[in-house]
C-alpha cells in the first residue's frame, strides 16, 4: 500500500468530488488502482473559477439530462452535443477538440446512476462487434469472473441468471448463423429493454464487488463514504456497488475495468481548460494486451460512449 | 422472470432453511407469501412466534420485496402498521439479496436494534436511555401478541 496515497486526508478517489483531478493524485492511485494513468498537464483555473466551471457543467448537464430518456440511444453526431453547450466557450472548445481527434459521435446513457456500468457494457460488447477474434477470450473472462463471485460467497445459481443475458450477447457475435447474429441495432434494441438492462448491469455490479472483495488490499485506502470516512470493503459494496442506481466512482471503475481485462479511456468534459484540451484518464489492466481502448466521455457525475471515426 | 427467480427462493428455502424462520406463499399467488421468525434466543422477544407478510414487486429482483409485521411487535424499527425499518429493503436493496437473507437481517435486528435510525421515535430513546424498562415491554407484548 502506497503510504502517501493511504495518508491522504480527503478521499482522492472518489470521481464526483474529484471532479478536477489533481495530477499528483491521479499518478499516485495508478500504482495501486491497476495501471490508472493520466497525461500530463491539465489546465485548471484557480479555486474562484472552480466552483463556477463545475456548477455550469452540473447545470448544462442536468438539462441535458431528460427524465424520460431512453436507457441508450442510437449514436448521434457530436454537433448535437456541442449545441448544448452553446454559452460555455469552454466547453465548446473540449468538444471540439474531440471532434478533431476523430470522436465525432456519442452514444448516450440514461442518467440513472447506472450509466457507468451501461455505457462500459455498451462499448465492450460493440467494440466486440466489430473485433469477433476477441469473443473467445472475452467469454473466458467473464467465466472467471463468475467463478471469482462464487469464492465471495456468492450463490452460483443467481450468478449465472444475472450472467445469462450477457453471456447470450456475447455467443451471438460469434454466431454462424446471421440471422442471430448480434448486430449494432440488435445491441441498441437489447440495452433498451429495461429488463435485459438490469440484469446486466447487476452482473456487472456483483463482478465489480467480487474484485473489490478479491483484492482488497488493493483497495482498501479507496474506499469512503460520503462523509469521507473509511470503510472496510464489504460495506462498502453492499452501500455503494450492489444497489442498482447507485454512481461509480473511481474504485468501481478500476474494479469491473481489471476484473473485465479491458482497456479504457475516458474522456473528461469539464470545461475546464481554457485552450480545449481534454484530459483522458487510461485504466489499463494486465492482460487487455494491444486491444483498441473503449473510450467513455465522462462529464461530472456521467458517462457516455464515444465513437472514433478514422 | 421475477416469478422463475421466486420459484428458485421457494425451493432453495425448502432444501436449506434457515434457523428460526420459515417463508412460503399464501395461495396460489406466487408473489404473496407469508412468513415466520422465532423470536431470538438472546433477545426479549424470545418465546415468540412472529407473522410477517411478504409482497414480490413485478420487477423483483430488481425492485426489494415489501415485507412487513403481522404480529404486534415492540422494536425501535417497527411501527405499528408492521413496516420495518431496514436499509436492505429500502435504499439498499441489492438484487443478489434473496428474502432468506433478509429474513436474517430481521432476526439480528431483532437481537440488536438500531436506535439511531428509528421508526418509533419513543421506544428508541427509551432503548437508549432505560434497556431494563425497554426488554421489559418488549417481553409483555411478546407474551401478549406473539405466543
Amino acid at each position: 500500500m502506497n503510504d502517501e496515497v493511504s495518508r491522504s486526508s480527503k478521499p482522492p478517489t472518489r470521481l464526483r468530488n474529484a471532479a478536477l483531478p489533481e495530477v499528483e493524485e491521479a499518478q499516485s492511485s495508478s500504482v495501486l488502482l491497476g495501471g490508472v494513468s493520466t497525461s500530463d498537464g491539465i489546465d485548471t483555473y484557480d479555486g474562484a473559477h472552480r466552483s463556477q466551471f463545475y456548477e455550469l457543467g452540473q447545470k448544462l448537464l442536468e438539462e441535458s439530462m431528460d427524465p424520460d430518456q431512453l436507457l441508450i440511444a442510437p449514436a448521434t453526431s457530436m454537433h448535437e452535443l456541442r449545441g448544448e453547450y452553446t454559452g460555455a466557450p469552454s466547453f465548446v472548445a473540449q468538444i471540439d477538440s474531440l471532434m478533431n481527434q476523430g470522436y465525432t459521435q456519442i452514444v448516450r446513457t440514461k442518467g440513472d446512476g447506472n450509466c457507468f456500468y451501461r455505457a462500459l457494457a455498451y462499448a465492450h460488447l460493440s467494440s466486440l462487434i466489430d473485433s469477433p477474434n476477441l469473443v473467445f477470450s472475452a467469454k473466458a473472462v467473464i467465466e472467471s469472473g463468475s467463478r471469482m463471485m462464487e469464492y465471495n460467497y456468492m450463490d452460483a445459481d443467481i450468478i449465472s441468471t444475472f450472467c445469462e443475458p450477457l453471456m447470450e450477447l456475447v455467443d451471438a457475435i460469434g454466431s454462424s448463423d446471421p440471422s442471430k447474429r448480434l448486430t449494432r441495432d440488435r445491441l441498441l434494441s437489447a440495452f433498451l429493454d429495461q429488463e435485459t438492462s438490469n440484469y446486466i448491469i447487476t452482473y456487472l455490479r456483483l463482478l465489480t464487488t467480487a474484485q473489490i472483495q478479491s483484492a482488497s488490499d488493493d483497495y482498501a485506502g479507496f474506499l469512503f463514504n460520503d462523509s469521507g470516512d473509511q470503510m472496510l470493503p464489504g460495506e462498502f459494496c453492499r452501500q455503494y456497488v450492489d444497489p442498482l442506481g447507485r454512481e461509480a466512482d473511481h474504485v468501481q471503475v478500476a474494479a469491473l475495468c481489471r476484473a473485465l481485462k479491458l482497456h479504457v479511456k475516458i474522456a473528461y468534459l469539464d470545461g475546464h481548460s481554457r485552450d480545449g484540451q481534454v484530459h483522458f484518464q487510461e485504466i489499463t489492466s494486465p492482460g487487455d494486451g494491444k486491444i483498441k481502448p473503449l473510450i467513455l466521455l465522462y462529464r461530472p457525475g456521467h458517462y457516455d460512449v464515444l465513437i472514433k471515426t478514422n | 422472470m421475477a416469478l422463475k427467480r421466486i420459484n428458485k427462493e421457494l425451493i432453495d428455502l425448502g432444501r436449506d432453511p434457515p434457523s428460526s424462520c420459515s417463508a412460503g406463499p399464501v395461495g396460489d399467488n406466487m408473489f404473496s407469501w407469508q412468513a415466520t421468525i422465532m423470536g431470538p434466543t438472546d433477545s426479549p422477544y424470545s418465546g415468540g412466534v412472529f407473522f410477517l407478510t411478504i409482497t414480490f414487486p413485478t420487477d423483483y429482483p430488481f425492485k426489494p420485496p415489501k415485507v412487513s409485521f403481522r404480529t404486534k411487535i415492540y422494536h425501535p424499527n417497527i411501527n405499528a402498521n408492521g413496516s420495518i425499518c431496514l436499509d436492505i429493503l429500502r435504499d439498499q436493496w441489492s438484487p443478489a439479496l434473496t428474502i432468506s437473507k433478509v429474513l436474517l437481517s430481521i432476526c439480528s435486528m431483532l437481537t440488536d436494534p438500531n436506535p439511531d435510525d428509528p421508526l418509533v421515535h419513543d421506544i428508541a430513546h427509551l432503548y437508549k436511555t432505560d434497556r431494563t424498562r425497554y426488554e421489559a415491554t418488549a417481553r409483555e407484548w411478546t407474551r401478549k401478541y406473539a405466543t
